[in-house]
């Protein structure tokens, strides 16, 4: 009985938690006339407001530069925090435990701090509307090189010395030998870098102006906010639903990389 | 066992450290120290990115002090977090403390709870303008159901940012869920055995066992809340522009009002100086009286 | 094969006071096996890794086949190692990890394939060169191990304590197999380890290392029946060489060596050497040396018989080891397991004359019983 009343209570929230995502993809689905009803099915359900989207916005485009700039910074992440996660647990180096304490230190520093500074930065360097100023700042990230170091000083060294004793240098023991033994730390670290840029609204909004430039979040803010949609509720929830489908479906396979990971970088960060 | 810990020599080994490390310095040059230094510069600089700086001292400061606005937006953060972090400790413990038993589903109802944090704030956010909406949002729907009249979400100055940190609650509280689930896996079942002998009730176990030990997931909980109560932005941005009557006006977006409605660099960078002082004193508070030394 | 020549070769950590190789020379024969032997602690780890290039060299000078490689990194060394804990690579098969070097090295496909089916050949591991490490025994990566030592064709293979973590049994016939493949592909082998029986049994020549220092370099035989001091005497053999403290005596133009504390006098052999009175030197004696009264072998000068007390008879099938009490003294005796006897029994056992080592107040065995030895062997 105890334990029905506990499921009940649990259902309730859950479906608290899921329900506002169905009537988005449900809205996104109804005619203009039934935008606004409760009911998830409609007898109606038609694709006409994704065709919309596509007419009112270049959110194809907004889609391929989000898939860059989310692609490019994860790859970027991943290969260049590895690389300092790996010189910071198997490399011996003159300023190593300096080195270690900046990385924490940087993970400290509140981000409003060094936003506008950043900001002018860009502009000094002509990256306003560039996916250069999109990605490279966050090209690496102090978590990503924490969570690596972590992971690769488990790594036995006799592998190391072996690889070593086998000719492989420094590189290829990394892409060789480290990289395939941590991929759950990989997947982490993806998961998180690559949800983060995709899901990014701020600096978008910063340093992009031209709707060409645009990633997904920002059109998506913009359409909703600037009037575009001129408040045609379904045509909104169908944007919407293009940013938000990719990270569900990824969701779905990797649903314990996304938990876990997610939360190991809350409690590392 | 004559082993020795080594890795390898110095010399050549030391340049493959070096090598490995040199994007990272170069990075951190140019997008981390950079910026903190040059913001000491840009607070004491007007600043449109047109003209050159000018050198004000002080003004950027005795500007803030007496800003209205800033402090508006400050108080309203504090407003924020004041809902905000209680609800999220309240629910996410129930809720972790029900998913800790036995329970049909875990994974799912655990996925279930866990999926408004994958979602991007943006879309989060312009869904729940429209939940929120006064005539057709289901929030006002499910009130008419049981005969209250309409509230205004949105447009009320008292309910707007209540409604706002509720939103924000509801979105972050998987990942809460999962820190305190966590938390609560590692308290040793024995204790509760113990207690049980000693004759506590199950009452008396939460008060004086589970609670206790979750101080450290409880100082995390409140320190990432607060951190990220203190980056609101899309949130206002998108439902509120920041009112009515700047209610809902948090620091960010009304930095980013200064930076990019008003080209005011200097003072941006000065409220991003400020915001970060106060965050920094904040946590430092939170932590002396919520944990001792709390590993993350 | 290929000779390995250290010379005055220096380790020395900077956080450390004591140097861990303390300028070391050492001459390796090509095609031998030699093992480095000593407790843990004593440096071989060190010594090995820094022929293998892993550590570097704080002074001094190393070259395989003449060529100076002081200062190479392990790959231009042509060298290969297997590690204590396999070091395999957990997400490659065994063909992968065998093949490991060579495909690092570009080597063509056939030539890799041909190859690594040879050396599972010659191992006996073809039959799983496509599984994973974790799905085999200690034993089959112990092989796999050496198959990737030996698929490159290095000049000069390492082994650091491969088979401590092995049970007894594969041990023992690990053991075997590693002596069979230095007979068959007789290239130049350096094998670390801290069990004695190993380095007996598989060495052409060992050195004893102590404190960073060789304390003795030969054949197997010739450091157990000559230790060049007490060092090497008591950590080879087992049970080890029986000790005792005392000094020597002359009485009527006759050496002895009188036990500290006791009654007991042996006559010493060598009164040409051992000329003089001489306190604090120590006599050592190993257990199979001592013998029971009425079985002495004829022709052997043996002491005259001591009355002991048997305080443990330890059965090892056909050898028992006898531990003796005898006015105050303590040691051990190996006698043949085909008599009764128990522990409390009282029995008769006396010194073989000429196997008695003398080793003088430094601990440095006397010249006298090397030279007998060396008299003996020719």
């Amino acid at each position: 009985m105890k334990k029905l009343i506990l499921h009940l209570i649990l259902l309730f929230a859950a479906v608290s938690f899921i329900y506002p995502f169905l009537w988005m993809a449900s809205a996104s689905l109804k005619p203009v006339a039934e935008a606004t009803s409760m009911n998830l099915l409609s007898s109606n359900f038609t694709f006409h407001n994704y065709i919309a989207v596509f007419k009112k916005i270049p959110i194809g485009r907004a889609l391929l530069n989000s898939t860059i700039v989310a692609g490019a910074t994860t790859a970027s992440v991943i290969f260049f925090s590895s690389l300092v996660g790996y010189a910071l647990a198997k490399l011996k180096f003159t300023g190593r435990e300096t080195l270690f304490m900046i990385v924490l230190f940087t993970m400290m520093i509140p981000g409003q701090l060094t936003l506008i500074p950043l900001y002018t930065l860009i502009v000094k360097l002509g990256w306003v509307d560039s996916y250069p100023g999109l990605i490279v700042p966050w090209m690496i990230s102090g978590m990503g090189i924490l969570i690596f170091r972590q992971t690769f000083v488990s790594i036995p060294g006799d592998l190391m010395e072996a690889a070593r004793i086998e000719g492989a240098g420094e590189l290829q023991i990394l892409t060789k030998i480290f990289w395939p033994l941590s991929k759950p730390a990989m997947v982490t670290v993806g998961i998180i870098t690559f949800m983060g840029t995709w899901n990014e609204v701020l600096w978008p909004m910063m340093i992009i102006r031209e709707q060409t430039m645009m990633t997904m979040p920002q059109m998506i803010t913009m359409f909703a906010v600037g009037g575009q949609a001129g408040g045609d509720l379904g045509i909104q929830m169908a944007a919407s639903m293009f940013l938000v489908i990719p990270l569900v479906i990824a969701y779905v396979f990797f649903q314990k990389y996304f938990i876990e990971g997610i939360a190991s970088s809350g409690i590392k960060g | 066992m004559c082993r020795i810990y080594m890795t390898i020599g110095k010399e050549k080994n030391e340049n493959i450290g070096y090598a490995f490390i040199s994007p990272y310095i170069i990075f951190l040059l140019a997008f981390t120290a950079y910026p903190l230094v040059f913001s000491f510069y840009l607070i004491f600089h007007r600043w449109d990115l047109l003209t050159s700086p000018a050198f004000v001292g002080l003004d950027n400061f005795i500007f803030l002090l007496h800003d209205t606005q800033f402090w508006q937006a400050l108080l309203n953060t504090l407003v924020f977090l004041l809902i905000h972090i209680p609800l999220q400790i309240f629910f996410s413990i129930i809720i972790a403390m029900v998913l800790a038993e036995k329970i049909f589903a875990r994974t799912f109802f655990r996925a279930a709870f866990f999926l408004p944090v994958i979602i991007s704030g943006a879309v989060v956010t312009i869904l729940w303008q429209k939940l929120y909406a006064t005539d057709t949002g289901i929030f006002n729907h499910l009130l008419s159901l049981i005969g209250i009249s309409p509230v205004g979400w949105l447009t009320s100055t008292k309910i707007a940012m209540p409604a706002i940190a509720i939103m924000a609650t509801w979105k972050n509280m998987g990942f809460y869920i999962i820190l305190f689930l966590g938390g609560l896996l590692s308290i040793p079942g024995h204790l509760y055995e113990v207690s049980r002998i000693e004759g506590a009730s199950r009452w008396q176990d939460f008060w004086r066992i589970t609670l206790p030990l979750l101080r450290p997931t409880m100082l995390l909980v409140v320190v990432l809340s607060t951190f990220g109560a203190f980056s609101l932005f899309i949130e206002p941005y998108v439902m509120t522009g920041g009112g009515p009557l700047d209610k809902t006006m948090s620091v960010v977006l009304y930095m980013y009002k200064h930076a990019f409605l008003f080209q005011h660099m200097g003072y941006a960078a000065t409220i991003g100086f400020a915001l970060a002082i106060v965050i920094l004193m904040v946590v430092l508070v939170q932590k002396k009286y919520l944990g001792k030394e709390t590993e993350y | 094969m290929a000779s390995v020549i250290l010379e005055n070769v220096v380790k020395h950590y900077p956080n450390n006071d004591k140097s861990t190789i303390k300028d070391l020379d050492l001459s390796i024969n090509a095609g031998e096996f030699m093992v480095f032997v000593g407790p843990s602690g004593c440096g071989k780890s060190t010594l090995l890794r820094m022929i293998a290039g892993l550590i570097n060299t704080t002074s001094g000078k190393m070259f395989i086949d003449g060529k100076d490689i002081t200062n190479l990194p392990p790959k231009d060394r042509s060298i290969s190692m297997v590690f204590q804990n396999y070091a395999l690579f957990p997400h490659l098969d065994v063909y992968e990890n065998i093949s490991f070097g060579l495909s690092i090295r570009k080597t063509d496909k056939k030539e890799i394939d041909k190859r690594v089916n040879d050396a599972a050949e010659l191992l006996g591991i073809k039959d799983f060169l496509r599984k994973t490490p974790k799905n085999l025994s200690g034993g089959q990566r112990q092989r796999v191990a050496v198959g990737r030592a030996i698929v490159r064709r290095p000049k000069v293979f390492l082994f650091d304590e491969p088979l401590s973590n092995l049970d007894a049994k594969m041990r023992t016939q690990m053991r075997v197999e590693i002596s069979k493949l230095h007979k068959k592909l007789k290239t130049t082998i350096i094998y670390v380890t801290h069990d004695q029986c190993e380095a007996m049994t598989m060495a052409d020549r060992m050195v004893v290392l102590h404190n960073g220092i060789i304390q003795q370099c030969g054949a197997p035989s010739e450091i157990y029946s000559s230790p060049k001091n007490v060092f090497v005497a008591t950590f080879i053999g087992s049970p080890p060489m029986n000790l005792f403290k005392g000094d020597i005596i002359k009485k009527d133009d006759q050496l002895f060596f009188k036990i500290n504390n006791t009654a007991l006098t042996l006559p010493l052999k060598f009164p040409d050497i051992l000329s003089d009175e001489s306190s604090d030197y120590t006599l050592g004696i190993r257990p199979e040396h001592i013998y029971l009264a009425e079985r002495k072998p004829n022709d052997m000068l043996c002491s005259e018989a001591i009355d002991c007390e048997i305080e443990l008879a330890e059965s090892m099938g056909n050898d028992v080891s006898l531990h003796c009490k005898a006015q105050g003294l303590e040691f051990q005796s190996n006698q043949r397991h085909d008599f009764p006897i128990k522990t409390g029994d009282r029995i008769k056992l006396v010194f073989a004359i000429d196997k008695l080592h003398i080793f003088d107040e430094n601990g440095v065995a006397r010249p006298a019983t090397r030279e007998r030895s060396d008299r003996r062997k020719s």
